[in-house]
């Protein structure tokens, strides 16, 4: 089983959850039937959640994408939760401090960009899908090829991390805003 | 010692705040002293206690009067900070730093300094039809900076403003000091 976990609270300002869902109609389509999908987070909006679920259920998804249905400190997820992969949403190649911290927890990181606008001019990477069929790509070479993908992706991840590191330059311009040298 | 004032509306387990922390924490690094000003909420929340023990001054207040407070040690201390930040900001911060564009109503009028820098957290995605609420007469005075942590909202901000645009604008990564 390929377990795929997002760490979001279901509320409205979110708008990237039922790409998901298509991710995994469109892999059942391809008969691969593994990949579970775990929402880990409270319901805020239960609108959102209602229609959620009614695609899961159109799809034929029920059993495999669930819902924690509220907030779970990491320490108490099941092993089997904490050793899937955790997806991250990014904008373009633009990924925020969620998905970085992941990778610092050590976790086996993904990044999807769901802006359709923003899917060409995306870098893609082992572990950053640049848009829908890429994502789908991406899980279909999990399920196939898991130990070789687990390598790919926790490489990437460490460069990723790099990124996020300051370089003397990135020192420099930092110091310059803290303290602007016309000031006096 | 030099010292800053970073503000904003939450101190939750959020990005935004991570930021913080991650300015905080570089700030110390280099021998800066850091105020963290919380606007119009007082709860006490996750990285209170979290820069408690990083020795940072952690002060929730309002800048926008005192009709809506109630407890007097609320409304004196709206009225210090109010003064301060108005009249004497200058002369005790290097800089002023507004975390999120979507702060400005709350704190831009109430916090005069020659280097205010407003940390642009959002992109346009995460508002109704991709347009940001923000006031354009926040970006007039060629003074400021705001500082975007991502080139799309450098497109987003140019294309949706133009021309309302004076304030510097400047590109910058989300960075870890801390690690």
């Amino acid at each position: 089983m390929i377990q795929i976990n997002v760490v979001a609270r279901i509320s409205e300002d979110k708008n990237a959850f039922f790409d998901l869902i298509f991710a995994a109609h469109q892999l059942a389509n391809q008969d691969i039937n593994d990949v579970h999908i775990l929402f880990i987070g409270d319901i805020l909006s239960e609108a959102l959640h209602r229609s959620m679920v009614k695609l899961i259920d159109l799809f034929d998804l029920a059993g495999r994408v669930k819902f924690t249905e509220k907030s779970i400190r990491f320490a108490d997820l099941d092993e089997e939760v904490k050793d899937g992969y955790f997806i991250n949403f990014t904008i373009g190649n633009f990924m925020g401090f969620s998905g970085i911290e992941s990778i610092n927890m050590g976790l086996k990181t993904l990044f999807y960009n769901p802006v359709k606008t923003l899917s060409t001019q995306t870098v893609p990477s082992p572990s950053l899908a640049r848009d829908m069929p890429s994502l789908v790509a991406l899980l279909a070479r999990i399920s196939n090829n898991q130990g070789e993908m687990d390598k790919l992706i926790a490489t990437d991840n460490l460069k990723m991390k790099a990124d996020f590191l300051l370089m003397s330059d990135d020192k420099a311009f930092l110091k310059s805003v803290l303290i602007p040298t016309q000031s006096n | 010692m030099n010292e800053v004032l970073i503000v904003s509306d939450h101190l939750l387990m959020a990005g935004a705040e991570k930021l913080i922390y991650e300015l905080a924490y570089f700030a110390g690094q280099n021998n800066t002293k850091v105020t963290v000003l919380i606007v119009n909420n007082y709860n006490t929340e996750y990285y209170d206690a979290v820069f408690k023990e990083m020795g940072i001054k952690v002060v929730r207040t309002t800048l926008l009067g005192t009709k809506k407070l109630r407890n007097p040690v609320n409304i004196n201390r709206a009225i210090y900070w109010q003064q301060r930040l108005k009249r004497f900001a200058n002369k005790y911060y290097k800089s002023v730093h507004i975390i999120g564009l979507y702060n400005l109503d709350k704190t831009i009028h109430g916090i005069k300094h020659k280097n205010r820098f407003f940390w642009h957290v959002n992109n346009a995605i995460q508002y109704p039809q991709s347009i940001y609420p923000f006031n354009p007469a926040h970006f007039a005075d060629p003074n400021d900076t705001v500082l975007c942590i991502n080139p799309y909202q450098l497109t987003e901000l140019n294309e949706q403003y133009g021309d309302a645009i004076k304030c510097k604008i400047e590109v910058f990564k989300l960075f870890l000091a801390s690690v």
